[in-house]
């Protein structure tokens, strides 16, 4: 699946767009699952995704064609195929 | 030098007279209204709500805060506070740089001008706080690089700072704007036509460091290390060097409001600017454009982001800086995704002396009269960016077509009978968040007390889930409480004064404790959060009494009957009556109008 990366998170990635080992028809096709295959591959995302109870951080806003999975059903929240995912930082400014 | 105590210090500078005299600020008006923001919205009252923007009568003040030019993190703030000629209520725009540590350390707290001159003339403050008027016809019809240049060969550059309005303010377009050094602006409302009807070209102050004369300097520097690390603290994104608004400056936004359907497009006919975006975002910007990260004064934040045209019409162009607002309003919001033009439309900015966020409007207004076959000739391309540098210098000129769109869209978008297509609230254009994306943000610019204004209430940083407050973009329950509750707050930090982005590391405690240690006041944050109150309450009954009453607090039509096109808000429009009615609940109002007894209440009458 693809997966689009932002800010601080690109240079961890190496890029703005990567390929993830993960189809949403596999193992119930959920973010969590999705989130898992993100990390196994990238380790150093970990802390971003994360939070110290290994639920998914307030540091981190996943958007599922452009809404953010907090306001859906989270990690519960459940993918399809050709969806946009895109994963971004903190980010604010004005 | 140590500094002296807050408020002592206010220059009265009559432009009309000559006359120059300090005076203290009464002393509960320091106590209710701080500093900066919410002092000089006092002065403004007091100078009457009643009176002509660009006329002698308005007063024009510059003002620091009790924390503006200390130690303390990001304090290289100060306001400008006037009636505004764009809008007609009162309003205060803040600027960064050195420039208000540089008055506070030359042992000042403000400068504020009433009255007109004659001739051109600046207002120059030496290092230890003389103040004088000198003439400054040898400069006037300068844009802003060249007479900072002009003083510095006068003064020499070491200690100086030099605010001065360009073109655009001298010849009184609606928006321009007061531009310093380090192109740090009192960009919103229009102060520079203030300004340039006041003849007045420039403010040139030459000071050293100084200490802050603090109450408490034990207990000061443990809160300001504690404000410290805040700002450093690796989950903020003021974080430096490892934080997206540090890394990337402001224009790191420019991707998630893309994505969520928040970036308006075209003059907000469409609500994302699809895979255009990037090559207009932050991220883009610092792979490839990127040169230096200057900062102001006490900020180790640094989102100034300083940039070079490497290749094309521009090249060899060097500037700083491709923010946000800007990179939008001239950017998605012009169909112009080229990144190099931007650069060049906010340097011309800089120079001449204009607000981006209202030029960037203006255009966009004329691009869809354009469009939509409603101008009588000539007008303006969607993405023409060669035009669209023409027409900037145009306008700062009031040249042909410039004339028109010199007085603001909303004005200009009257004058040729569609005012609909003017995206603006109380007369000023509305910032780079789309109302149907964020709906908090849509509400605030509503109630905004200057017109269209982001900075009023940032909840934009609640509703992107960067403070620990949940709150659904896409849900309008709840905004109510909410904006009220981020309008106090920054009502607040503005009169401080510290940067607007120190409310992404700090709270309402941690603004308290530090004024508290600085000044040797009892205030709690509580006390912070009324003090805030007590300072919107104020600007509103200024603006009750300047004619803006019931129905006043409004946003464009296209927000709430044109459902959003794109992205995450497909599908939405703003719902407004709903939030305002919250609002209004929240706050005690009637209708957008304070109540007698509330102003008591707060200690205003």
């Amino acid at each position: 699946m693809q997966v689009n990366f932002y800010a601080t998170l690109r240079p961890i990635v190496g890029g703005k767009t990567a390929d993830v080992p993960f189809e949403p028809a596999e193992a119930g096709g959920l973010v969590r699952d999705l989130m898992i295959a993100i990390v196994s591959r990238w380790p150093d995302l970990r802390e971003h995704i994360y939070d110290e109870t290994g639920g998914l951080s307030r540091q981190v806003a996943i958007y599922v064609d452009g809404r953010n999975v907090r306001w859906l059903q989270g990690e519960d929240t459940v993918l399809k195929a050709h969806q946009k995912i895109s994963i971004f930082p903190p980010v604010a400014g004005g | 030098m140590e500094l002296k105590r807050f408020g002592d210090a206010i220059v009265h500078i009559n432009l009309s007279t000559g006359d120059i005299e300090t005076r203290p600020t009464p002393s509960d008006w320091t106590q209710k209204y701080i500093g900066a923001r919410g002092l000089g919205v006092r002065y403004v009252l007091e100078a009457g709500p009643e009176v002509e923007a660009l006329s002698p009568d308005n007063v024009l003040c510059f003002l620091n805060g009790p924390l503006s030019g200390s130690e303390t993190s990001m304090s290289g703030r100060w306001a400008c506070v006037t009636k505004s000629p764009l809008t007609g209520t009162v309003t205060d725009s803040h600027q960064g740089g050195w420039a208000g540590a540089r008055l506070r350390w030359a042992g000042l707290d403000g400068l504020i001008f009433e009255g007109a001159s004659d001739t051109p003339v600046y207002c120059f403050v030496d290092e230890n706080g003389d103040v004088s008027i000198r003439d400054a016809s040898d400069c006037w019809g300068l844009n802003i690089h060249a007479t900072v240049e002009h003083f510095r060969d006068k003064y020499g550059k070491k200690n100086l700072s030099v605010n001065a309005i360009g073109i655009a303010g001298e010849n009184e377009v609606r928006f321009a704007a007061w531009v310093n050094e380090d192109d740090r602006a009192f960009g919103r409302g229009g102060t520079g036509a203030v300004g340039g009807s006041k003849k007045l070209k420039a403010i040139v102050i030459r000071a050293s460091r100084a200490k802050s004369q603090i109450d408490d300097p034990v207990a000061w520097k443990t809160v300001r290390r504690e404000a410290l690390d805040a700002i450093r603290d690796e989950k903020n994104l003021t974080s430096p060097k490892k934080g997206g608004l540090s890394v990337y400056g402001t224009n790191v936004l420019m991707n998630i409001t893309n994505e969520i359907g928040a970036l308006g497009t075209r003059n907000s006919q469409v609500t994302s600017f699809g895979e255009r975006a990037e090559a207009v975002s932050g991220e883009f910007v610092e792979q490839n454009i990127l040169v230096g990260d200057p900062t102001c004064h006490a900020c180790p934040v640094a989102c100034k982001k300083e940039v070079e045209i490497k290749e094309g019409p521009y090249k060899g162009l060097q500037m700083e800086s491709v923010e946000y607002e800007p990179a939008w309003a001239l950017g998605s919001n012009c169909d112009n995704d080229d990144v190099a033009s931007i650069a060049k439309m906010i340097d011309q900015c800089n120079d001449l002396g204009m607000d981006p966020i209202e030029l960037g409007n203006a255009l966009s207004m004329w691009m869809e009269a354009t469009d939509r076959g409603w101008l009588d000739g000539g007008g303006l391309a969607w993405g023409d960016t060669a035009a669209m540098v023409a027409a900037i210098e145009a306008i700062a000129s009031r040249e042909g077509d410039g004339a028109i769109l010199a007085e603001g869209p909303a004005r200009a978008a009257e004058k040729i009978g569609h005012g609909e297509i003017a995206m603006h609230v109380k007369g000023q254009a509305l910032p780079a968040y789309d109302p149907r994306g964020l709906k908090g943000m849509g509400l605030g610019y509503a109630t905004s007390n200057r017109g269209a204004c982001h900075l009023r209430a940032y909840v934009a940083a609640a509703e992107l889930g960067v403070v620990p407050i949940d709150a659904n973009p896409l849900d309008w329950k709840g905004k109510g409480e909410l904006v009220k509750a981020f309008q106090d707050l920054h009502a607040f930090s503005d009169s401080l004064d510290l940067c607007k982005f120190s409310a992404f590391a700090e709270d309402a405690e941690l603004y308290a404790k530090q004024y508290a240690t600085a000044m040797g006041v009892e205030i709690s944050a509580e006390d912070v959060v009324r003090a805030g109150e007590r300072i919107y309450n104020l600007e509103r009954y200024y603006n009750n009494l300047a004619g803006f009453r019931e129905g006043s607090d409004i946003l464009p039509q296209r927000y709430l009957d044109e459902p959003s096109t794109m992205g995450g808000s497909k599908g939405h429009v703003s719902e407004l009556d709903d939030m305002l009615a919250e609002y209004y609940a929240a706050r005690g109002w009637k209708d957008g109008v304070v109540p007698e007894d509330k102003l008591r209440e707060l200690g205003i009458l």
